[in-house]
């Protein structure tokens, strides 16, 4: 079957429309949780920190295919309350990603040496204070590397959304593919997209990281 | 019940995809981080655009290409061809994590210090020799870690498999909801599922670390999963 | 005369724009014990690793046993294996124990069975009093340990000459004796060496000759009491000079 490109691209790309903004909407949910998250880890009462512990390593121990469907069928079914896919699939992958932020921004507060921290308390400020305006702005910089690390893994995934009806980029091509039989042209221009956003992400983050370097500040904390 | 003793049927299938994707990921990954450290020109430039692209795309879409894209050109020559989907996930999963157990490695292979290679070399070894000798039951030690995360990646998104109608743990779990309509017990029992094995297999690593532990072979150690 | 066992003619090597090696020639006979002193970073290192061609010279010939080592069509593995080379940093292998340390090269390079590998080994261990020690890893030993296991790798092989890269300047002072102790020990049953250091005092009791570094070439050789005690060249006296400061004023201190 013949493909007329100009009409076949249209739907591909409106997938990667998709699939961006997903990952943006989840990798900053994720942020503001993980960034949460961390902070009672280093700094809360002890039974908060059981708390925020555990809820890290409940959320890494299970596939977010599993976090979709509790978050899809699960909860509307005790609740009664439900959302569309889109919005599920936020909320899932940014609760997902959170738990791994989490442990970035943990790594990162925990590098801001503690000797500037009783400077600054020494100072007459309280403990909020010292952690925005003393903490927070070394542990975010730190933090870079390691965060736009798992914005290319959030991006990944978001083709997993597929399985709660999200029309994502993966799923644009697998349709394209069904329909014109031509599985390396689509296959492979989606391919083409998630690696150019992946591979600009790499080099936007080496790039930023040392342009914001605190001389003397060390990077971030990386997974693959 | 009948019922249970399909959801063990699918944790089994999710179990075998792990494993054999695992080591099947693992052969080829050394085949890929040798020859991206130490190969030729060619064998450079053929493992570095293997591994950024794999590592450069998603899972789900190599899954996809291996299940459903190539049948399609496979029938092209056999129109009889029909994809064992199993095999098709177990395949698409060992091929994706060789990229990334390459990389870890790579990552170990830069923590030996070059002068152990010099001194290899200098006794008259050859650059196999060495690599096999010296660099290899090292940098295998000191991966032990990354190596035990990407166990527990690839039991969890061994759950992609079931968009292949493949029979494992989470294709059960729909069947079973579908039929019973229990959509709250049966994904918390299979989220519990995961969970335990995952911990099974964090543990089970550690104990291999601590069985293969030399002083002053120190591993990289990275989040946990 | 015989022929030298070494010979270095006119070597050169450079890194980038930095000229390191500028000429450098010199001869070893067999039972020779030769040191080379000379300014750090000047190039001493290099012209050791061009010997065994770890580090490969831009220009020049170096004969062993009277053969081009440098010319295409040499076998540089079984070259090696005849020449011995004791590193700085003592470059052992982390996951071996030291007797598996000194065993490795009999096994791979020179095809030993593991009976003949084993005896031979425990036998260099003893030289450098290292046997007890035999089934401990690097990282259970101190730095002069591992030195001296270094040395019994190298030994093992029977290599017709060791190549020594200052073998005691990563040593705490404490430990630095015992292994000048084995070197003279060698260096007296007529092992053929040629050692970069900055121990004059192991020159002065052991070596034939001394050979000054300086500037990319051989400045200045000659027994070791002329070289040390009547320099020729300004250079020469000046480094000796600081040199002796540097010890002298260390004893002073201790």
């Amino acid at each position: 079957m013949t493909v007329n490109l100009g009409e076949a691209i249209r739907p591909l790309l409106d997938g990667a429309k998709v699939s961006l903004e997903l990952s943006i909407l989840s990798i900053l949910l994720g942020m503001a949780v993980g960034l949460l998250i961390a902070i009672i880890e280093v700094y809360g009462g002890k039974i908060l920190r059981y708390i925020a512990l555990g809820y890290e390593n409940a959320i890494r121990g299970v596939p977010l295919l599993v976090i979709y469907f509790i978050l899809y069928y699960s909860i509307p079914m005790m609740t009664g309350f439900s959302m569309d896919p889109f919005t599920t699939a936020v909320i899932g992958l940014g609760i997902r990603s959170s738990a791994y932020q989490s442990q970035i921004f943990r790594g990162a507060i925990q590098a801001v040496e503690e000797g500037q921290i009783e400077a600054a308390l020494a100072l007459g400020m309280s403990k909020w204070q010292v952690i925005r305006h003393i903490v927070l702005p070394q542990a975010l910089r730190i933090s870079l590397p390691g965060w736009m690390n798992e914005y290319t893994i959030v991006l990944k995934d978001t083709s997993i959304a597929i399985a709660i009806g999200v029309i994502e980029l993966t799923r644009q091509a697998r349709y394209l593919v069904s329909y014109y039989l031509r599985p390396f042209l689509f296959y492979g221009m989606a391919a083409f997209i998630y690696l150019v956003i992946v591979l600009s992400i790499g080099y936007l983050a080496g790039y930023l990281g040392k342009k914001y370097q605190i001389i003397g500040l060390g990077g971030g904390v990386t997974r693959a | 019940m009948v019922l249970y003793s399909e959801l063990l049927k699918g944790l089994l299938v999710t179990l075998e995809i792990t494993v054999l994707s695992f080591l099947g990921g693992f052969a080829l990954g050394v085949i890929l981080a040798v020859g991206r450290a130490y190969g030729g020109l060619l064998s450079r430039a053929i493992s570095t655009v293997y591994i950024e692209l794999i590592r450069g795309t998603p899972m789900l879409l190599q899954l996809y290409i291996i299940a459903f894209g190539l049948p399609i050109v496979i029938r092209q020559y056999n129109p009889n061809f029909v994809l064992n989907v199993f095999w098709g996930a177990v395949l698409g999963m060992a091929l994706n994590s060789a990229a990334y157990q390459a990389e870890y490695l790579r990552g170990a292979f830069k923590a030996i210090e070059s002068g152990q290679i010099e001194a290899a070399l200098a006794l008259g070894m050859s650059k196999w020799q060495v690599i096999r000798h010296i660099v290899l039951p090292q940098a295998l030690r000191i991966m032990i870690p990354s190596w035990s995360n990407e166990l527990v990646y690839l039991l969890k998104y061994s759950s992609l498999a079931m968009l292949l109608a493949v029979p494992e743990l989470m294709y059960k779990a729909r069947w079973i909801a579908s039929k019973t309509f229990k959509y709250v017990e049966i994904y918390f029992i299979v989220a519990l599922l995961y969970l335990v094995f995952a911990l099974l297999f964090s543990y089970a690593m550690r104990l291999l670390e601590r069985k293969l532990y030399i002083p002053g072979v120190t591993v990289i150690r990275r989040t946990t999963f | 005369m015989p022929e030298p066992l070494l010979k270095v003619v006119n070597l050169k090597k450079r890194f980038g724009s930095l000229e390191v090696l500028k000429g450098v020639s010199f001869e070893i006979y067999r039972g020779e014990t030769k040191v080379i002193i000379g300014p750090s970073g000047a190039g001493k290192s290099t012209l050791l690793r061009c010997i065994n061609r770890l580090v490969e010279p831009d220009e020049g010939e170096i004969y062993f046993n009277g053969v081009n080592i440098l010319s295409e069509d040499i076998d540089i593995k079984s070259v090696r294996s005849k020449i011995g080379f004791v590193f700085q940093h003592f470059n052992l292998f982390k996951h071996l124990t030291a007797l598996e340390n000194v065993k490795i090269g009999l096994k791979i390079v020179k095809k030993m069975d593991d009976e003949e590998a084993t005896e031979k080994a425990y036998k260099a261990l003893e030289m450098v009093k290292m046997s007890d020690h035999a089934h401990k890893y690097p990282a259970q030993l101190s730095g002069g340990q591992q030195q001296r296991v270094a040395i019994a790798r190298a030994l093992a092989m029977d290599p017709e000459i060791i190549l020594f890269d200052e073998p005691t300047s990563a040593l705490d002072p404490q430990l630095v004796g015992e292994v000048l102790d084995v070197m003279k020990d060698l260096a007296k049953k007529n092992v053929t060496m040629l050692v970069v250091t900055h121990e004059i005092g192991f020159a002065l009791s052991v070596a034939d000759e001394i050979m000054f570094f300086y500037d990319g070439v051989i400045w200045e050789s000659g027994p070791p009491r002329d070289v040390v005690y009547n320099p020729k060249k300004p250079e020469t006296r000046m480094f000796l000079e600081r040199i002796f400061e540097l010890y002298a004023s260390s004893e002073g201190g201790s």
